[in-house]
């Protein structure tokens, strides 16, 4: 008796969507659609790539924290004779008698904001990084 | 008329002709149309989720390995990206009770239907698929437009085939409640004119 109902619900459920009509688009669906699927395709001539690549950056680190451990172990004077090449001494001599002259605390002042300076581009950066990505995914 | 399968405009577009993307576009566009908008009931809003899912299939479609019919993959495609609108606005429609109709009920309601103006038919029976909750409604559409096995329907919902012969029941039963409701005042007038 179930089984004999089942299939009556079965066949009433195919009557009913035999008159359940195909919905359509509006007419310029497929252009949207190209216009959006076309846009998002990223060109090579504008995808950003760093001009030094994370490998790079890492084995300078690895370079310069190896020379940092192993250069005031294994150096003396009589074999970094080189460093005295070239000689700076002119410039030196000629910062020394130079007219301007920086109290100590315009000094730390300027090297300061030039820190700052440098903090604030990264931060920069990233915002400009994130607002382009923004921009991107909305395309 | 186009005549190539699926797969030679997909190689295509991955080839670099882009817009032979609209070919697959235009062929599968109404049914793909008719699934979003059974699901989430607004036809602006079904629009939008139907051109969101054709970008994604695009933006993917060097990843279409070719194991399954491109039609099933850009409907399981919808399918998430519907289920994704529906959460993103929250959109919960009331419980459709399931209820147990014998024979002669469903032999009055298309006996019904079948007497009524055929624009009022097509009224009802379009109303009654808006009041079906959004997963049923797909199923159903997705069973009776195209040429799916069940096993197929299974993938692209993601579940097992037992699971979606169960869903496909339970939804008949549920369309069959709801035109029941839809039909109540004809129903009574038939019975009451001695038909049973």
């Amino acid at each position: 008796m179930k089984m004999e109902i089942d299939r009556q619900l079965e066949g009433f459920a195919d009557h009913i969507m035999e008159a359940a009509a195909l919905e359509s688009t509006s007419v310029d669906f497929t252009s949207k659609v190209m216009l959006q699927a076309l846009a998002s395709q990223k060109s090579d001539v504008t995808l950003y790539k760093p001009l030094i690549s994370n490998s790079v950056f890492a084995g300078v680190l690895v370079c310069f924290i190896a020379a940092f451990i192993y250069l005031p172990e294994n150096t003396t004077p009589q074999n970094m004779y080189w460093l005295s090449y070239p000689d700076f001494s002119p410039i030196y001599d000629l910062a020394a008698s130079s007219v301007f002259k920086f109290s100590e605390m315009t000094t730390y002042t300027i090297v300061f904001a030039t820190l700052v300076l440098f903090v604030q581009i990264c931060i920069l950066k990233k915002h400009f990084d994130n607002q382009f990505e923004k921009c991107n995914m909305q395309a | 008329m186009d005549r190539f399968s699926d797969q030679h405009y997909i190689n295509r577009v991955i080839a670099g002709y882009s817009n032979e993307f609209a070919v697959l576009v235009d062929r599968y566009k109404n049914l793909v149309f008719t699934l979003a908008f059974r699901m989430i009931k607004d036809r602006q809003q079904a629009e939008e989720v139907c051109q969101d899912a054709f970008v994604k299939a695009y933006k993917s479609l060097y990843t279409f390995k070719g194991d399954s019919k491109f039609s099933t993959w850009i409907y399981k495609i919808t399918y998430n990206t519907c289920l994704d609108h529906l959460k993103k606005f929250k959109k919960q429609k009331g419980a459709v009770y399931l209820e147990d109709l014998s024979g002669y009920e469903l032999t009055a309601i298309e006996n019904i239907l079948d007497d009524i103006a055929e624009e009022e038919k097509n009224r009802k029976i379009q109303q009654s698929l808006d009041l079906l909750p959004a997963q049923d409604a797909f199923l159903l559409v997705l069973y009776y437009f195209d040429d799916l096995t069940i096993e197929e329907i299974a993938k692209v919902i993601g579940v097992n085939a037992n699971n979606i012969k169960i869903r496909l029941f339970r939804s008949r039963k549920k369309l069959a409640s709801i035109l029941r409701e839809q039909l109540a005042p004809e129903i009574i007038a038939y019975y009451e004119n001695g038909n049973r």
